[in-house]
């Protein structure tokens, strides 16, 4: 007996080409506006910017 | 304008209390510090939008001023960090920083009942007091609490939903939790950067922001704690001698 197993699919996990991208841009914008929003908050903390 | 002042805080306020009690009633079932504070967190964001409004609608209020400043601009961010700290951070470091956040937190209690106020100092503040802002505070040492705090929550709240999300995108599993984590953080820096729009000046930049940060950490959560349904691979009839 044999059976023909399934192909196997490109994204077995649902990351697909268009995740591939997103995930890694949205990382970085989210990293990058992070800092930003660290140095502004440090520099209030620093008396350089008014206080919230 | 009034809209965005008055109504959109309270809606931002009843997306942050249903989406504590989607994760209380999550922590009731399946115990985890970290679901406990982020309830508890979520629950000082309603708190905050619950106050916002409230001035926009009725004016100036001492007591409701006093909880805005305390839950919605000291508290909220650290605590909602901390649940990420449980989560992610290794003993003993979750518990020390539960006990440095809880003396903070009663710190801050302490400073912001006791502070003097002068509510016509909003009006000198640079969106003119149409919204809630620290401008109102007298006494020393009350705002200089808040960028400590809103410091920690940020590192620990967006900085582990992006360590987390990364993890799960390098080893490509659990996608959900990549786009779940991915959400969140965004949704936990939307306060953040509607906060230093209202420093420059933009109106109610602050409020808008909080409304996209609940409904953006609601959705994240949810999509983290909900798996995707794999598209299943056509079934391939056996082949029988």
């Amino acid at each position: 007996m044999t059976e023909k197993r399934p192909e196997k699919p490109n994204n077995p996990r649902g990351y697909t080409p268009i995740y591939e991208k997103l995930i890694p841009a949205a990382v970085i914008l989210l990293i990058l506006i992070a800092v930003s929003m660290l140095v502004l908050a440090g520099g209030i903390a620093l008396g350089l910017i008014g206080g919230g | 304008m009034e809209f965005v002042t008055t109504t959109l805080p309270f809606i931002s306020s009843l997306i942050s209390f249903i989406f504590a009690f989607f994760v209380l009633k999550r922590y009731a079932r399946r115990k985890g510090a970290h679901l406990l504070l982020w309830g508890i967190g979520m629950i000082f964001y309603g708190i905050g939008g619950f106050c916002e409004g409230y001035y926009g609608f009725f004016g100036w209020n001492d007591l409701v001023f006093r909880l805005w400043y305390l839950f919605g601009a000291i508290l909220v961010a650290a605590w909602l960090g901390q649940g990420t700290v449980f989560l992610l951070a290794k003993k003993p470091w979750p518990q020390i920083t539960m006990v440095l956040l809880a003396l903070g937190s009663l710190w801050g209690v302490y400073k912001v009942f006791s502070a003097q106020l002068d509510p016509s100092l909003l009006t000198a503040s640079v969106h003119t007091g149409s919204e809630l802002s620290g401008h109102a505070i007298i006494t020393d040492g009350v705002r200089s609490l808040t960028p400590l705090f809103n410091i920690y929550g940020t590192v620990t709240l967006v900085g582990g939903a992006i360590w987390s999300a990364w993890i799960f995108y390098r080893k490509r599993v659990l996608l959900h939790r990549t786009i779940g984590n991915i959400l969140i953080a965004a949704g936990a820096l939307a306060p953040a950067f509607g906060g230093a729009g209202s420093r420059f000046g933009i109106p109610a930049a602050l409020y808008i922001g909080e409304l996209i940060g609940a409904i953006l950490m609601f959705i994240g959560f949810w999509r983290a704690t909900t798996p995707m349904t794999a598209a299943q691979p056509e079934a391939v009839p056996a082949v029988s001698d």
